[in-house]
């Protein structure tokens, strides 16, 4: 017998219980232990993948003489003070320092792929097939639509045409909410799906096909 | 139809557990066929020269194996059946190059691939958007030089070849897509739209819509849509595996969910005549 497979499928029917009954005590115990094992887990690779070898691998560590690390380890510790009150301002400054330098590293790459996207949204609205232009029409006023339906300095029955823009784009956005609500049921019944193969297939071995 | 709006959820879930149960111990094999966006993302693959290395980043968590691990078994047996190699990596999510690993380790055991020549395991390494964009300067220094289980990465013959992910040492990255970070917030910006390296994407279901957009502007060169794209996947590398068995439950629970929409939405329109 597998004991590794035995283990998951025990889990996997106690998080299940959940669906009969909410909050009850095999599915408090197994969430802890989830959330327990997880965290240990995680704890224990980034000691021995990347912070140990940060101090003592022979490639781009301390020991390998990259003592510049001793800056943002500090600049990392210091962030502790603030479980002591009367230092608790320092832990601001290593804070403030990796939320600019987080935000200006994020606006240094991102805009080449939303330019991206913005010049792909011109389309000709003549194309060669007939379902080209109806798509390209509709990617249009759609598009149009939905931007009316957020642009709140004009009032929405001030004239047909802002009426009929918002109408258009309320639609848009239900249609699109819509899909992505379907999509997202799907996967969930995907996530079972897996965790039935589970139990039925790599424990019980009853899968056929 | 009062009832209908009544009916203890405990039900719906047992006649979930029914159906899909009986489709995988009865499989039903529903033809599948391949739509345009699975055949172009096998063959962007299918066209990469012999012995290039494929990157995979394994932006995943266990919650999506189910969808995203059939498509990495069919990528490693597409790529190994083709001579091309596959590094496993990630910078957001701790689990992912653990789950990919083990997927692409049984795929290599079956097809006599070895480990350190033929694929490797860099492994997670923190760092998120840093990380990501550290790769393309120097890969080594980026995994402070330790593979998935800790040993050095310069020992293997692979990584002679793989110094950074640049266009000169990547042929292709498979990215996949769970949320954010995944492709389109994290590997297009930071990896594939500075070196130019193709990016293709494994979506989970829940995304597929959010990244249309990307397949469209051709920011991302190919992508397979959730499990639905797995399952095509896999039957154009010729190994139709979890994801293709997945269909048939999922095109019953899709049937299943539509019929409780109809149900529920009668027995409220009912229900408001009745009070009115």
């Amino acid at each position: 017998m597998d004991w590794g497979i035995l283990a998951g499928a025990i889990c996997t029917i106690a998080v299940w219980t959940y669906l009969a009954d909410h909050q009850n005590p095999i599915w408090e115990l197994i969430q802890h232990i989830y959330i327990g094992l997880a965290y240990g887990w995680s704890i224990g690779y980034y000691w021995h993948t990347y912070i140990w070898p940060t101090f003592t691998g022979n490639k781009d560590s301390l020991a390998a003489g990259q003592w510049v690390y001793i800056i943002p380890i500090i600049a990392g510790l210091l962030v502790y003070t603030r479980y002591i009150p009367s230092i608790a301002w320092v832990a601001r400054y290593p804070l403030s320092l990796a939320l600019g330098w987080g935000a200006g590293y994020v606006l240094g790459f991102t805009p080449a792929v939303f330019i991206g996207q913005l010049t792909n949204s011109f389309y000709d609205l003549w194309t060669d097939s007939v379902s080209g232009t109806i798509n390209n029409w509709i990617l249009l006023l759609t598009l149009l639509g939905t931007v009316m339906y957020f642009f709140f300095t004009i009032r929405r029955d001030a004239n047909p045409v802002m009426k009929g823009g918002v109408w258009l784009g309320r639609w848009a956005i239900m249609v699109a909410l819509g899909a992505a609500f379907g999509n997202t049921v799907l996967y969930r019944y995907n996530l079972f799906y897996a965790r039935m193969h589970y139990i039925l297939g790599d424990w019980l071995h009853l899968a056929g096909g | 139809m009062e009832w209908a709006l009544d009916i203890d959820r405990r039900w719906i879930w047992a006649i979930i557990f029914i159906i899909i149960g009986a489709v995988i111990i009865h499989p039903l094999g529903l033809p599948i066929t391949v739509s345009p966006d699975t055949q172009k993302f096998y063959d962007t693959i299918q066209k990469l020269p012999e012995g290039s290395i494929i990157l995979v980043g394994a932006s995943y968590d266990i919650g999506a194996q189910g969808e995203i691990t059939p498509m990495v078994k069919a990528l490693a047996y597409q790529a190994f059946a083709h001579n091309l190699r596959l590094a496993v990596f990630d910078a957001a999510w701790v689990n992912g190059p653990k789950l990919a690993g083990q997927a692409i380790d049984q795929v290599a055991k079956e097809m006599g691939k070895k480990y350190g020549v033929d694929w490797i395991n860099i492994g997670y390494k923190p760092g998120s958007s840093t990380t990501y964009q550290l790769i393309t300067q120097d890969l080594i220094s980026a995994a402070k030089n330790v593979d998935q289980t800790g040993q050095s990465l310069d020992q293997f013959p692979i990584m002679k070849d793989l110094p950074k992910v640049d266009k000169d040492h990547v042929a292709a990255i498979f990215a996949a897509d769970i949320g954010s970070p995944g492709a389109g917030d994290a590997w297009l910006p930071y990896v594939s739209q500075p070196t130019g390296i193709p990016l293709l994407v494994g979506s989970i279901t829940m995304s597929v819509a959010q990244n249309k957009p990307y397949v469209a502007s051709g920011q991302f060169a190919a992508m397979l849509a959730g499990s639905r794209g797995a399952a095509e996947y896999e039957q154009l590398v010729g190994h139709p595996g979890a994801a293709a068995a997945q269909q048939d439950g999922q095109s019953l629970a899709a049937i299943y969910v539509t019929l409780l929409i109809v149900l529920a939405n009668v027995a409220w329109l009912t229900t408001r005549k009745k009070a009115a």
